[in-house]
């Protein structure tokens, strides 16, 4: 057999972690922090994009690798947004680290969500707990271009009012009428919470859709997909205007180490967004 | 098509490896039979089951990647050139299975494609099955190879017929040691190659199974029972010569960071656990069928091949009776 010639870009990229320097860590809620990140070569820097609800594989130099979702937008480049939950060893390291201290990335990685699909469509995001994280890049994504897009619900669910991820960023949108919120939080222990208190399926009895022109996607802890996509259901959306962000367990991020297969996908590379029509028969999926 | 005389076989791989490391199998102490550079024990010269095809030349259980130092990130790629002799057909086809996997998604894997690109394959084929596991011959194909192969050896005795079907093939034959073939070798090599489908080996009804599985699925029920065999030590999946999981790791080196990568197994337990403790494939049955479903069904369908190319070394190495064979009668028998 001939030798192959190694293919350039895409394939020098694959297991290439880049530096890239912590530009600013913003606190969000107890145990999560936002990390804005810029890579250090600038003309990678400059090449650098991405497409909403791509993930990249962040070094902890010295500790190890892990998944992270892009919170930013491509609409905003430049600075890569991650917002992480400290949650064991290389997320742990991560959080003992200060602005200008070296990290570094590989990616971006998966699929995305496919955004041109979703012009001229109404779009619904139902996000719980962390997994607004890629969430986030998509509703930014569509605010920053929001006149090629109808109309839009953002439906978020936390275990309580002190867990609301980007809080004041929400907050700050609030007076925006081209957007609708349904906020829910599990438990409401200290009695502050004004709206719905319940998981975040009940906040389906308050909202109307065309299930037609309703494209949903959506995000969050494994119990919270079964049981939003019966209401979905129930609203007759149908199955391929669905769309699902889905975690695995992840080791390479480009489909050669075989952790994160769902039936015959790769979350990482068919993935981690599935069209919920493809995946149905699957019974690992969701 | 050349000769050569099977006494010349270890002097030729000697020549050879002035320029490439030659791997062989070997027997050491009379007893294992490996696959090892030239050196570690007596060359066999018959085609044998090593315990570990060659894909550990091509993915090792353990390769260092990236290189973490002050000047930034290294991709490790070993680009030594090598050459290994005694790959049966079944173990070829399952690199080129592996090739396939490798370069999905316009996504080359650097550190396999490094050591790709630089090794020759010189098989051997099969005149009857090397062991009573082997069922190459039910999942369709035959001991020896039809095409995409460098250099293929037929044993005929006290001498190897030799065919070439690369540039590369060609400039190896140009040594000495090969011999002009006699007139009557093509008949020979026919002979041989109608013996070898005749030979009786394992039918476990691959075809059949196969055929069932593109509309069918065994209920969790099936894989739970056979799962209470099971212990999970992963030995089907470390033997397998197209298994390709992996797991990543950091660790010190030189004051700086070494990345390793190391073979994986979907048997495990933390295989596709969460740091949340969600575990997707928690069950035991759920990463039986995994490990063995995915070959027979789902490979073919995003590949085009067959994950399993018959080798029966999952079935040597299970330890509790299990193994592709014993997979394909149970499913056969629902
Ligand atoms: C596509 C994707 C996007 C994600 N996005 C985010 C995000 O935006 N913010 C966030 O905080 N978390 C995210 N996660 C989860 C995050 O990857 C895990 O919390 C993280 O890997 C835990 O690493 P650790 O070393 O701290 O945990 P430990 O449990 O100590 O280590 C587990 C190790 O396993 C590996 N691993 C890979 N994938 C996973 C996984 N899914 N769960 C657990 N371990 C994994 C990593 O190498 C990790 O270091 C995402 C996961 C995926 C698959
Ligand atoms: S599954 Fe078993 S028989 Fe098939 S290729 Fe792998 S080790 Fe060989
Ligand atoms: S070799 Fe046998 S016992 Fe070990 S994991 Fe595989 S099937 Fe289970
Ligand atoms: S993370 Fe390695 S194959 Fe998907």
């Amino acid at each position: 057999m001939e030798p192959e010639v190694q293919q350039k870009n895409k394939t020098d990229l694959v297991f290439q972690p880049q530096l890239a320097r912590i530009e600013r860590i913003l606190p969000q809620i107890s145990g999560h922090r936002l990390f804005q990140l810029k890579l250090i070569n600038e003309e990678a820097a400059e090449q650098f994009s991405h497409l909403c609800g791509q993930f990249i594989e962040l070094t902890v130099i010295g500790v190890g690798e892990a998944p992270i979702s892009i919170s930013s937008p491509p609409s905003r480049p430049g600075t890569i947004e991650i917002c992480v939950r400290k949650a064991g060893v290389v997320t742990s390291a991560l959080f003992k680290l200060h602005p200008g201290d070296q990290v570094a990335i590989r990616g971006p990685f998966g699929n995305g969500f496919p955004l041109d699909e979703l012009k001229g469509k109404d779009v619904m995001l139902i996000a719980g707990g962390l997994g607004l994280a890629p969430l986030r890049s998509l509703l930014l994504s569509i605010l920053d271009d929001r006149a090629s897009f109808k109309d839009l619900v953002l439906m978020y669910g936390s275990r309580n009012p002190n867990d609301i991820l980007f809080k004041y960023e929400l907050l700050g949108m609030m007076n925006r009428t081209d957007i609708k919120y349904f906020f829910s939080v599990d438990s409401d222990d200290e009695g502050i919470w004004k709206q719905y208190v319940g998981v975040v399926t009940g906040l389906f009895e308050r909202i109307e859709v065309n299930p037609e022109t309703t494209f949903c996607a959506l995000c969050g802890p494994p119990i919270m997909y079964r049981f939003v996509i019966q209401e979905l259901k129930k609203k007759k959306i149908p199955m391929d205007q669905i769309f699902v962000s889905l975690e695995r367990m992840m080791k390479c991020g480009v489909g050669k180490c075989g952790h994160c297969t769902i039936g015959k996908y790769y979350c990482c590379t068919d993935g981690p967004v599935f069209r919920y029509s493809d995946i149905l028969d699957i019974k690992e999926a969701v | 098509m050349k000769r050569l005389k099977k006494e010349n076989l270890a002097p030729f791989l000697e020549e050879m490896n002035n320029k490439r490391t030659v791997y062989c199998p070997q027997s050491v102490d009379e007893k294992d039979i490996i696959l090892a550079p030239l050196g570690k024990g007596k060359i066999t010269d018959e085609a044998c089951k090593t315990s570990i095809s060659f894909k550990s030349m091509l993915f090792p259980q353990k390769e260092e990647i990236n290189n973490f130092s002050k000047d930034g990130v290294e991709k490790i790629l070993d680009t030594g050139k090598t050459a290994v002799f005694g790959v049966r057909a079944c173990d070829f086809r399952s690199m080129e299975f592996v090739d396939a996997f490798m370069a999905r998604n316009e996504m080359k894997d650097p550190f396999y494609f490094a050591k790709r690109n630089n090794i020759l394959v010189m098989t051997l084929a099969c005149n009857c099955p090397v062991s009573e596991t082997c069922f190459c011959t039910d999942t369709g194909k035959a001991p020896f190879l039809e095409k995409g192969f460098d250099l293929q050896f037929f044993d005929a005795g006290s001498f190897y017929i030799v065919e070439s079907q690369s540039r590369e093939g060609d400039k190896v034959l140009e040594s000495d040691y090969f011999t002009g073939s006699d007139s009557k070798d093509g008949e020979t090599l026919s002979k041989i190659k109608d013996n070898s489908m005749k030979a009786e080996m394992q039918a476990p009804g691959f075809a059949k199974a196969v055929e069932w599985l593109k509309g069918n699925e065994p209920e969790p029920e099936f894989w739970d029972d056979l799962a209470t065999a099971c212990i999970a030590c992963g030995g089907c999946s470390f033997v397998c010569p197209t298994c390709t999981c992996s797991n990543i790791f950091d660790s010190p080196s030189n004051g700086g960071f070494m990345r390793f990568r190391t073979w994986d197994t979907c048997m495990y337990e933390g295989f596709s656990r969460e740091t949340s403790g969600h575990n997707p494939r928690g069950s035991l049955g759920s990463r039986l069928a995994r490990r063995y479903l995915h070959k027979i069904k789902d490979d073919p369908e995003n590949y085009g091949v067959s994950g399993c190319v018959g080798c029966g070394r999952c079935s040597d190495a299970c330890p509790v009776g299990l193994g592709m064979i014993e997979i394909i009668k149970q499913i056969n028998r629902i």
